[in-house]
């Protein structure tokens, strides 16, 4: 109930227009004398009934009410009272809430100030902020105008209430995703306990194989330094017996004259080069692999002369070189003699002995120019028949039998390769021995001509080669030498313990002992290490691998819902589920409160229902419908226009409603009594509701005052005739 | 109707509709309430925990 109210609004202030505004008179005297906490204002226009209104409303923090709470054009009135630029405003108002305590509503003049609000009992006052102002105090601003349509209000509020869960619970579900996330990606203990496990393990097995790989080391480092040692005295003995053989030659070269003549080089050199080419001929071996070859297949025709006559030429040619190098003219003539001979006189003799050659021969050629004959026949159909038509016998036959024939004279077909062959050898000896007929006089008409020894100048030239060779010699040796004696630096064997043979004897005398004990070759020994140096390859890879898995194993976080793994992923994806039910339920409800009943499954219709359900508690499941009450169950939004459904089954299309009934209704729907905070209301404009429709309401507002939850009820409506202010009390 | 009472009028339905034993519609409901008391801030691990051990003691 108002227990005072005071306001000055200056409008233009300082101005030759400015005006003041009180309250109304009646309204003050009805503060100081009435306790009723529902009114009724009729008033004319411009006495203060909407200002009123807008007045309490500003008081009681109107302004943060939600879109859906308050209407766009009370919004800014509230707004406009706050809007100091043209105006000062200052105000107190105290009303006492049903529990007896003082509500002091207070705004000095200052321009600019905000309104505070004082709640007062016996003991103290406290200011209280927006926030235990609204968490106490529910502020109901509202003109009912097209009500019924307006419940759709309540619906869309409903899709408000979806978003406020929906949004709560997905900022739940986000977090849990990412704790679902982590736990699948963190730190797992055991599996790091294992690979720690297995990474010792496979250390002790390589520290094992390092000790092995260290023995087996020694053992070949020992033979390997040994057999360089034994390398090593080889090469000083060889490097001594090469110096000693240098300085021979050296001696001996310098007691020599090199060749003095003009051209004699030249000419020298042309002998060697004579020379070379004579015995690049290699007559001697030709002609001992055309004997190996006659006796290999016709040993049996052999007789006397022909073993004399082969045996004499063998002879002659055993001193080839020494013939033909020398010219000797006579040597050279007979062996050109009898090779001709033989080749004429005895070869073809010889290789076909067993055969009547001639009879043979003669024979051969007929056959098989019998058989060419034959086969041009056959090649033409016309003359294959009248072979045919001649010989009674087809030339197919004919061809057959003449081939059989052929068969017969493979020996003479052999003996004659053969004899061709052995011919053109023969034939290539002959010339060749003519040619080194040649080569022989010329070589010896050079000799002729050359004044000093060849011989002498042969050997300057050989010791002269020699004394380049053994140099080089030396230099490979000395080369060797210093890569052993590294290699034994590199062993552990020291310097000055190498440096004369007999200490490098004392050397391998004192690795004897050790050599003898090892089983292996140096090879072997190679060989082993290198299969365990890859071995140790492979465990070290593992190894690394293994440190890799843990380090990053290790960079892993735990959590503390660790061993819940399991429950936090169901219960995520319950509530993905249960998000997912939300926004399709939600998405039945259209922006503007109406709802999408077209074709619904099952599941669809339970939440229209549940709809239905929180629409009718929002109007306290009771509506006024042909003067007098109903309790209803719930709104069906199913059919074209909704229904209300009655406890006893009765349907009521909104259809059916007047516009006082709908004002009523959604006035009672928005006094909804499942919010446990006090009630501030405030309606304007219910000129369009008849008396009983006010009267319901009115019912409605004597419910909560008797619940203890009402502190105000101003409602507000035009008074036709002017100048009249009328206050009535429920 | 007030939002606490109409989410768990949502509960009730959707756990109906999955075919939840009671025993899981309520830890269900447990968990929704749990989530939705944070109105928005995300909640705390340890918290969780406490819920899905005193269930597991159910």
């Amino acid at each position: 109930m108002i227990k005072s109210i005071n306001y000055t609004l200056v409008k233009k202030e300082g101005t030759m227009s400015q005006e003041v505004f009180h309250p109304n008179e009646i309204l003050e005297k009805f503060a100081k004398n009435n306790s009723s906490r529902i009114l009724r204002i009729k008033a004319s226009n411009s006495l203060g009934k909407s200002f009123l209104l807008n007045l309490i409303a500003y008081a009681s923090f109107g302004s943060s009410l939600k879109d859906e709470d308050l209407m766009l054009t009370l919004r800014n009135s509230i707004k406009e009272i706050a809007d100091e630029s043209d105006k000062t405003l200052e105000f107190e108002l105290k009303i006492m809430d049903a529990d007896g305590r003082e509500l002091r509503f207070v705004k000095s003049k200052k321009k600019g100030s905000n309104p505070i609000v004082q709640l007062s009992n016996k003991d103290e006052t406290k200011q209280l902020s927006v926030e235990e102002f609204t968490n106490n105090y529910k502020l109901i601003y509202d003109i009912p105008e097209k009500p019924l349509h307006r419940i759709y209000q309540i619906v869309r509020e409903l899709k408000s209430k979806n978003q406020i869960i929906y949004r709560w619970l997905d900022q739940s579900s986000q977090k849990l995703n990412l704790i679902v996330n982590s736990l699948n990606n963190q730190k797992d203990l055991l599996k790091l306990q294992n690979w720690e496990n297995e990474k010792l393990q496979k250390q002790k097995q390589i520290d094992h194989r390092k000790a092995d790989y260290e023995i087996l080391r020694k053992k070949y480092l020992t033979i390997s330094t040994y057999n360089t040692l034994q390398l090593l005295k080889r090469n000083i003995d060889a490097t001594k017996s090469r110096i000693k053989e240098l300085k021979n030659c050296s001696d001996e070269f310098a007691k020599m004259q090199a060749p003095k003549e003009k051209n004699q080089d030249e000419k020298f050199q042309n002998i060697i080069q004579l020379e070379k080419q004579i015995k690049d001929l290699k007559i001697d071996e030709k002609f001992k692999f055309l004997k190996e070859s006659l006796e290999g297949e016709y040993k049996s025709s052999f007789d006397t002369i022909d073993y004399q006559i082969l045996s004499n030429i063998e002879n002659l040619l055993s001193n080839y070189l020494i013939t033909f190098k020398t010219y000797n003219q006579e040597e050279i003539s007979k062996i050109v003699r009898v090779v001709g001979s033989f080749a004429t006189m005895r070869l073809e003799q010889l290789i076909f002995k067993s055969v009547n050659k001639n009879k043979d021969k003669d024979e051969f050629i007929f056959v098989n120019d019998f058989k060419s004959i034959l086969e041009e026949i056959s090649k033409e159909n016309f003359k294959s028949a009248v072979f045919q038509e001649l010989f009674s016998f087809e030339i197919g036959t004919a061809l057959e039998k003449i081939n059989s024939y052929s068969e017969s004279f493979n020996d003479f077909k052999k003996m004659d390769v053969d004899f061709r062959l052995f011919n053109s050898l023969l034939s290539d000896i002959s010339k060749q021995l003519k040619e080194g007929e040649v080569l022989s006089k010329k070589l010896n008409s050079i000799r002729s001509k050359i004044k000093s020894d060849p011989i002498e100048f042969k050997r300057y030239n050989t010791l002269k080669e020699k004394i380049e060779t053994i140099t080089s010699d030396l230099s490979k040796l000395n080369q060797k030498a210093r890569d052993y004696r590294n290699f034994l630096e590199s062993s552990g064997v020291l310097k000055n313990e190498i440096e004369s043979r007999v200490q490098i004897e004392q050397q391998i005398q004192n690795l004897q002992g050790a050599f003898q004990n090892i089983s292996y070759s140096e090879e072997e020994l190679n060989n082993q290490l290198e299969e365990k140096d890859k071995q140790l390859l492979d465990f070290n890879k593992e190894i690394d691998e293994l440190s890799y898995r843990i380090t990053h194993e290790s960079e892993k976080k735990t959590s503390i819902l660790s061993d819940e793994k399991s429950q936090v992923t169901f219960l995520n994806s319950k509530l993905l589920n249960f998000l997912k039910w939300i926004h399709d339920k939600d998405d039945l409800i259209k922006d503007d409160g109406l709802i999408k009943n077209e074709n619904p499954s099952e599941s669809d219709e339970k939440y229209i229902k549940l709809i239905g359900i929180y629409v009718a508690s929002s109007m306290g499941n009771k509506i006024i419908y042909q003067k007098g009450y109903q309790d209803i169950q719930y709104i069906d939004y199913l059919p074209v226009t909704p229904v209300f459904i009655t406890n006893s089954g009765m349907r009521i299309s909104f259809s059916d409603f007047s516009g006082g009934q709908q004002s009523s209704n959604y006035l009672k729907a928005k006094l909804n009594s499942n919010d446990n905070r006090k009630y501030i209301v405030l309606f304007d404009e219910v000129a369009n509701m008849d008396n009983e429709s006010i009267n319901n309401v009115v019912q409605r507002l004597k419910e909560l005052e008797r619940e203890k939850k009402l502190v105000l009820a101003v409602l507000v409506q035009p008074f036709p005739e002017p100048n009249k202010f009328e206050i009535e009390t429920y | 109707m007030e939002l606490n009472s109409y989410l768990i009028k949502l509960i009730d339905e959707f756990t109906k509709e999955n075919e939840y034993s009671s025993l899981e519609a309520d830890e269900f409901k447990a968990y929704i309430s749990f989530f939705f008391n944070q109105q928005g801030i995300l909640f705390d691990e340890a918290e969780l925990l406490k819920i899905i051990k005193s269930k597991q003691n159910d």
